[in-house]
């Protein structure tokens, strides 16, 4: 399998996340490159102009389809909206309007490109992970990995993908009662108050269930626990798995 | 409106549990049954726990009308405005540049999200806008959408040679 590498904007702040992302991909033998692939617009974008944001989605996965590639991405957002637009996509009609709009910049979409986050494509090698660490882990999902229903990687209501994969590869987890809330970052500027407040709700929770580290897979939730960090460890998990290699 | 009033949405939402009068029930029911805005939709945090609906109504779905709905007024928040012209510039969100973009609008960033930022990134906390290599082209995009839909929100002052004009405007105080 051959994947085209999706930071998204976010990776600028969380930097050890796509660095260790990569790491532990290439480690793994698969087969993955980075790409000129442009922001994929958010909510806010689509909100904007539904065409624009269906355009450079479309861009993105113009690209990867170029290169014979699937997209692997470590940003839940980046992740919800590659898969939403590949879905549009995949009618035809709306594939050529949007192909007329491509044109003007050299390219074009035929479809099938597949999107993944990171933890699906390295959960399949679970096996050949192994790491050495008594570190007990609160993992923790945040919102756009599970929902929507019909995009997440899991079961919105109870998942258990990432605890599963951490506990394979050797760590110990904690029942985490937080696990799927939401960091409230997506309010940071509007309300950034209210954000705190929920982020630091999250990290008390993890403190009360006993665990010595949050491992996180969303660059946003990272930073924004960061920000407000109550002394226990927060990381992004491939971060983790590579540095207790 | 598939609704019953339940309040399984509001009674999880992210957004009311730290904004005061944020309720999706109710600002569900007052947008579809009478047509009225709330501009608290733009504090919504997309988390999607209100797709927990026993009715399966996306209350989400209905705040994004609303935005958009907003936008199309040219009633837009300035992050709003900064994000999509950054993106539009740059393609991408360079965090310098949409940092300068909020500055101007008067919008100063929590300090414990700058300090963070530096501690994080150290000296590239500062670095300069930097376009990214595909800039030009999600330009285009851009520009050829803009101009090929009318009812979009092509600034209609811009003139022939496509001098830039603000996206949108009309930022509420």
């Amino acid at each position: 399998m051959k994947l085209a590498f999706f930071p998204g904007c976010s990776a600028k702040s969380s930097a050890e996340y796509a660095i260790s992302a990569l790491q532990l991909m290439k480690k793994l033998g698969i087969d993955v490159f980075c790409s000129d692939f442009n922001c994929c617009g958010t909510h806010i974008v689509e909100e904007y102009n539904r065409d624009i944001w269906l355009a450079l989605n479309a861009r993105n996965l113009s690209i990867a389809e170029e290169e014979g590639a699937d997209i692997v991405t470590i940003c839940p957002a980046c992740y919800q909206n590659l898969k939403k637009a590949a879905i549009l996509l995949e009618d035809e009609s709306v594939r050529r309007n949007v192909n007329g709009v491509l044109a003007s910049v050299g390219r074009k979409y035929e479809g099938g490109v597949s999107v993944y986050h990171v933890l699906e494509i390295v959960k399949e090698f679970a096996g050949e992970i192994s790491v050495n660490s008594n570190l007990r882990v609160a993992a923790y999902y945040g919102c756009q990995i599970l929902r929507p229903p019909e995009i997440g990687i899991d079961n919105a209501e109870n998942p258990s993908i990432f605890e599963d994969f951490l506990k394979k590869v050797g760590f110990k987890l904690v029942k985490f009662k937080a696990k799927s809330d939401c960091c409230g970052g997506t309010l940071l500027l509007s309300n950034p108050e209210g954000f705190k407040s929920r982020s630091k709700s999250i990290l008390d929770e993890a403190k009360k269930s006993g665990a010595d580290c949050v491992a996180t897979l969303c660059p946003l939730c990272q930073f924004s626990l960061e920000i407000v960090q109550n002394g226990i460890e927060v990381l992004p998990f491939t971060s983790l798995i590579v540095q207790n290699l | 409106m598939k609704c019953y009033q339940c309040g399984t949405c509001t009674a999880d939402c992210t957004s009311a549990n730290v904004n005061d009068g944020f309720n999706p029930r109710r600002m569900m029911l007052e947008y579809l049954e009478e047509g009225k805005l709330s501009e608290l939709c733009w504090l919504c945090a997309s988390c999607f726990k209100c797709y927990r609906c026993p009715k399966n109504v996306k209350p989400y779905e209905v705040m994004a009308e609303m935005r958009a709905e907003y936008i199309k007024m040219g009633k837009v928040p300035a992050y709003v405005k900064a994000f999509v012209e950054t993106v539009k510039d740059y393609g991408e969100l360079d965090e310098t540049a949409f940092f300068i973009k909020l500055a101007k609008a008067g919008m100063i960033m929590d300090v414990s999200v700058i300090l963070s930022t530096v501690r994080k990134r150290g000296v590239k906390a500062f670095a300069l806008p930097k376009k990214s290599g595909c800039a030009k082209e999600v330009s285009k995009i851009f520009a050829v959408i803009e101009r090929s839909f009318k009812d979009s929100l092509r600034d209609e002052s811009r003139d022939e040679e496509g001098v830039k004009r603000p996206l949108v405007s009309g930022v509420p105080a």
